[in-house]
């Protein structure tokens, strides 16, 4: 596809920018990745203070280490593990944390807000994609990940079997298995996915 | 609602079309369109300004311009700069305003463009994609894509940006060239040092002076013929709707970019013009509004910061004016004891 192949030849020239100690291509990895990452670890743990944060730090890590940087392996890809990590071991400390004080009952509660999107976020959206959200939130959570990286993000397989550390193989049966669910989801509540409402859509497009 | 705007990935594409129902599956795939999140970033200006000030160590990306210092010797050399600077920059101090607008539905990630707008009383340097520095002042607008590329993305023929206020430029030299667009001109460089001051509330329109280099100006929607070169030293007005800028003249740079060193100068220019600047220098309400502006145009030169009332002082005095503190700001009205309109 020949927008991932862009994708992949703008991340090379910006890893090589930054090999060269080019802080400009830091700003324009940033202006390109920002948004969708801080929105990803959002996700992951639920308090867009502490999204900002993580976002922000794994660009410096970038930056950190942009000597070693190889231009081969995708910065976006690179970026989207650094945040899921650092948001990783941020939960687990917090439930480490909890554990210690003894406070169980909030940690499996806290750590990981699993309601679909929020309510006030939504309000102006129609009911059908409020569904659809409610239906990928309740996908399990492999299955969600790597649909949201591939259908909101645009990342391409590679990077998400990098991101998630497993095969692009892989990735591709969570893709399916999770469109196959949401599928039934869909039809479960009266909704028939087929040409004339994609039609419909296109109209309000 | 936005259309659906990412084609399914071929790895998945190959494995539904052999796929029992893949085709209701690659429509699952299209009607997810419905929960793509609105893009709207968290603060972007703000985590931006943060990571530049963790790696560049005392030379950020965006700098604001301290009003009253002078700049700092590595403002026009290249972006990692000698970590002394590094105790004297407060991060706590930074507001910067720059936002990055994103273009929704769109779907193309070069089309955002990114805006910088600089607070009125506040001056800032920013860095551009290519390493050119933009040193905006106070309450001006630059607009330019994401890495200064083209449309869709790709490499640019021209740096193009959009100015509305006042900016002095540092361009790098490259082959592309460099272009700074105003209501009234284009400004074509090639690697320079120029101003560029466009504030859409002045009768001049857009003036240019150069103080490096060699620019070309052209009147928006004209030909190149009717286009001026300046040179070091020249500068030139293109008015609002006029088809052919002022002819060359000699300016002085030094003193039109001033403010760049905390000074505030202006030349030739109406009362109203003068107190407008004052307005956005210092982040104020002037009233003004029951003073006739005639034609006289006035010439202030401060070479430091100077105090808010010492310049109302010496603009009201010789024209038997006086101004009174306002709730925000300044009123400038006729001397009740001098009532002469003219001085």
């Amino acid at each position: 596809m020949s927008d991932q192949t862009q994708d992949a030849e703008r991340y090379a020239e910006w890893a090589r920018r930054l090999a060269a100690d080019d802080a400009t291509a830091l700003r324009a990895l940033f202006d390109d990745t920002y948004e969708p990452l801080w929105r990803s670890v959002m996700r992951l743990v639920g308090d867009e203070a502490a999204a900002r944060d993580l976002a922000q730090d794994a660009f410096v890590r970038v930056w950190d280490r942009r000597a070693t940087l190889d231009p081969s392996l995708s910065l976006r890809a690179l970026l989207y593990r650094t945040v899921r990590n650092l948001a990783l071991n941020q939960l687990r400390d917090e439930q480490t944390r909890r554990h210690l004080l003894e406070d169980p009952g909030s940690a499996a509660i806290s750590a990981r807000p699993r309601d679909p999107a929020t309510a006030d976020q939504q309000l102006e959206a129609s009911e059908l994609a409020e569904r659809l959200q409610q239906f990928i939130a309740e996908l399990p959570p492999r299955q969600q990940e790597a649909l949201r990286l591939s259908r909101f993000d645009g990342l391409s397989h590679q990077e998400i079997a990098d991101v998630m550390g497993c095969a692009p193989r892989t990735v591709n049966n969570h893709l399916v298995r999770a469109l196959e669910q949401l599928r039934s989801r869909l039809s479960s509540i009266g909704t028939v996915v087929s040409g004339l409402l994609l039609s419909t859509l296109g109209g309000a497009a | 609602m936005s259309a659906p705007r990412r084609p399914l990935p071929p790895e998945l594409q190959s494995e539904l079309s052999q796929h029992t129902g893949g085709h209701e599956l690659a429509q699952v795939w299209e009607l997810l369109a419905l929960a793509d999140p609105v893009p709207g970033s968290s603060e972007a200006d703000a985590v931006w300004s943060r990571i530049s000030a963790d790696i560049a160590r005392g030379r950020p990306l965006l700098t604001p311009v301290a009003g009253s210092a002078a700049l700092p010797p590595t403002l026009n050399t290249p972006r990692r700069a000698p970590s002394v600077q590094s105790r004297s920059w407060r991060p706590a101090v930074m507001a910067i305003a720059a936002t990055l607008a994103l273009l929704v539905g769109t779907g193309t990630w070069a089309a955002r463009p990114v805006v910088v707008n600089t607070p009125l009383g506040q001056q800032e340097s920013v860095t551009l994609p290519d390493g050119s520095v933009a040193e905006l002042n106070a309450g001006s607008t630059l607009r330019y894509r994401a890495g200064l590329r083209g449309r869709l993305g790709l490499p640019a023929a021209v740096r193009e940006l959009e100015l509305e206020g006042e900016a002095f430029f540092d361009v790098v030299p490259n082959r592309t060239p460099f272009e700074v667009r105003t209501a009234e001109a284009r400004v074509t460089v090639l690697g320079t040092r120029f101003l560029v001051r466009a504030r859409a509330d002045e009768r001049d329109g857009t003036s240019v002076a150069v103080e490096s280099g060699r620019v070309r100006v052209t009147p928006q929607g004209a030909a190149s013929e009717v286009a001026v070169v300046l040179q070091a030293g020249q500068g030139t007005v293109v008015g609002r709707g006029v088809t052919a800028p002022t002819p060359v003249s000699v300016v002085g740079v030094e003193r039109l970019t001033l403010w760049r060193r905390g000074g505030f100068a202006l030349v030739d220019q109406p009362l109203d013009a003068i107190v407008r600047e004052l307005e956005r220098r210092y982040a104020l309400d002037i009233g003004l509004a029951n003073v006739p502006v005639g034609e006289e145009r006035l010439s202030v030169y401060y070479p430091d910061r100077p105090s808010i009332e010492t310049v109302l002082s010496d603009l009201c005095t010789p024209r038997g004016l006086r101004f009174s503190r306002t709730s925000r700001g300044y009123e400038i009205s006729p001397s009740v004891e001098t009532p002469l309109p003219t001085p």
